[in-house]
């Protein structure tokens, strides 16, 4: 094909226009999209998620299989103030989801002027991404996991699309909804003018029933900069050597409270997939959710509130009524 | 695809009554997108500007999967009383 169009500019048009057209039709193709820039985060959507944290026991909207569930149930909120977790960097699939702002830049080849790699580098320890775009492969399954795993980057329409494996053991949310090392993390990196959009989905074979997926936005602050994040790990609190904060299976007695201040069915906390869609309603009803006004057969006082006990709720909840 | 909508009545930005008024312009993208394991999904960036009620630009975004067929789509009627 290009061997016909140099022919027919060899027949048709003076030399200086030839070369010049045939420079721009043999030049690679390379994104023309610059995500380069400091991407502020406004947090506008869930807000208290994002910055307050939430509650223990708020599952709600997430498809964790019954693994994952034990996993969320198995933590405790002193983890974090543990010596070794006190400085750690949040995963890569938590970055754009937090409430903190990053910058995004482009690595290009001196020569070719390709671009090599995107970086990212978030607000919140600093820690910097490297999405290569080279087409180089994903190591090998047994390389090292790291909070930012491995990414590789390809654009789709005007969408930089990334996919991230070597990911460590970390979290979906703060209140340790787990996301495995098995997982896969794609995202999507898509400019509408001054605003950057980002979706993030996860898929893990571990702790989820099917991939999970979230979006937000950023807005483009041309006077914004990664500052610097010192951190130094301290002794907060006297523990015994080797102490690792957990709760044990069936004795987290702090499930259920989320559930009973929000008015939510507890149920519904623990759901997983199926709680996610608006199907779900209809099985609510059919569990007899109308408002928990009154104590009665299958409602109980829980700090101060009513709650609450659906007949299929696991009977280790049901003993902290 | 990108959806320029203005002429909007006042209305709520939150169900708590957070308002914009009737000079917003409301900007939407559109992006289709096909996941790895076959699953159509589409998110909707809305961004709202509002010189009367807001300070700066209010952006958000909702995720919408595609289902398989229609058979979840079970409107009801709405009647005030």
């Amino acid at each position: 094909m290009l061997n016909e169009v140099r022919n027919k500019m060899k027949m048709t048009l003076p030399a200086p226009i030839a070369v010049m057209l045939l420079t721009i039709a043999s030049a690679p193709v390379y994104a023309q999209i610059d995500l380069a820039g400091f991407w502020q985060n406004p947090v506008f959507e869930d807000v208290q998620e994002r910055i307050d944290g939430p509650a223990i026991g708020d599952f709600l909207g997430l498809p964790l299989n019954p693994a994952g569930r034990r996993a969320g149930e198995a933590w405790s909120a002193a983890i974090v103030s543990v010596p070794e977790h006190q400085c750690q960097d949040y995963p890569a699939d938590y970055q754009s989801n937090s409430m903190w702002s990053f910058d995004m830049w482009k690595e290009v080849d001196p020569v070719s002027h390709a671009i090599i790699a995107w970086h990212t580098r978030l607000q919140y320890m600093v820690p910097e991404r490297t999405i290569w775009m080279d087409g180089r492969p994903h190591p090998d399954e047994d390389a090292a996991h790291t909070w930012g795993g491995f990414s590789t980057g390809r654009w789709e329409g005007g969408s930089l699309v990334v996919t991230t494996t070597h990911l460590k053991t970390s979290w979906l949310r703060r209140n340790g909804v787990p996301r495995s090392d098995k997982a896969t993390l794609v995202e999507r990196f898509t400019r509408h003018g001054n605003y950057l959009s980002v979706v993030t989905t996860v898929y893990d074979p571990v702790y989820l029933s099917e991939p999970y997926a979230r979006s937000r936005d950023l807005i483009l602050n041309p006077v914004g900069s990664v500052g610097v994040y010192p951190c130094e790990s301290v002794e907060e609190t006297a523990r015994p050597i080797g102490d690792i904060p957990h709760v044990l299976p069936g004795e987290n007695k702090y499930l259920t409270e989320f559930a009973a201040v929000d008015g939510v069915p507890v149920e519904a906390t623990l759901a997983g997939a199926e709680a996610m869609y608006p199907e779900y309603r209809t099985l609510l009803a059919a569990m007899g959710q109308g408002g928990v006004t009154k104590e009665g057969e299958n409602c109980c006082p829980v700090r101060g509130r009513l709650l609450c006990c659906w007949p299929s709720l696991p009977s280790y909840l049901l003993r902290f009524f | 695809m990108k959806i320029v909508t203005i002429g909007l009545r006042p209305g709520y930005l939150r169900k708590n009554g957070v308002p914009y008024g009737e000079k917003t312009v409301l900007a939407e993208y559109l992006d289709q997108r096909t996941e790895p394991n076959g699953d159509n999904w589409f998110t909707v960036v809305t961004i709202v500007e509002d010189p009367d009620n807001l300070g700066g630009t209010y952006i958000m975004s909702s995720d919408f999967k595609k289902e398989a067929d229609g058979s979840k789509w079970t409107p009801t009627p709405c009647s005030a009383r």
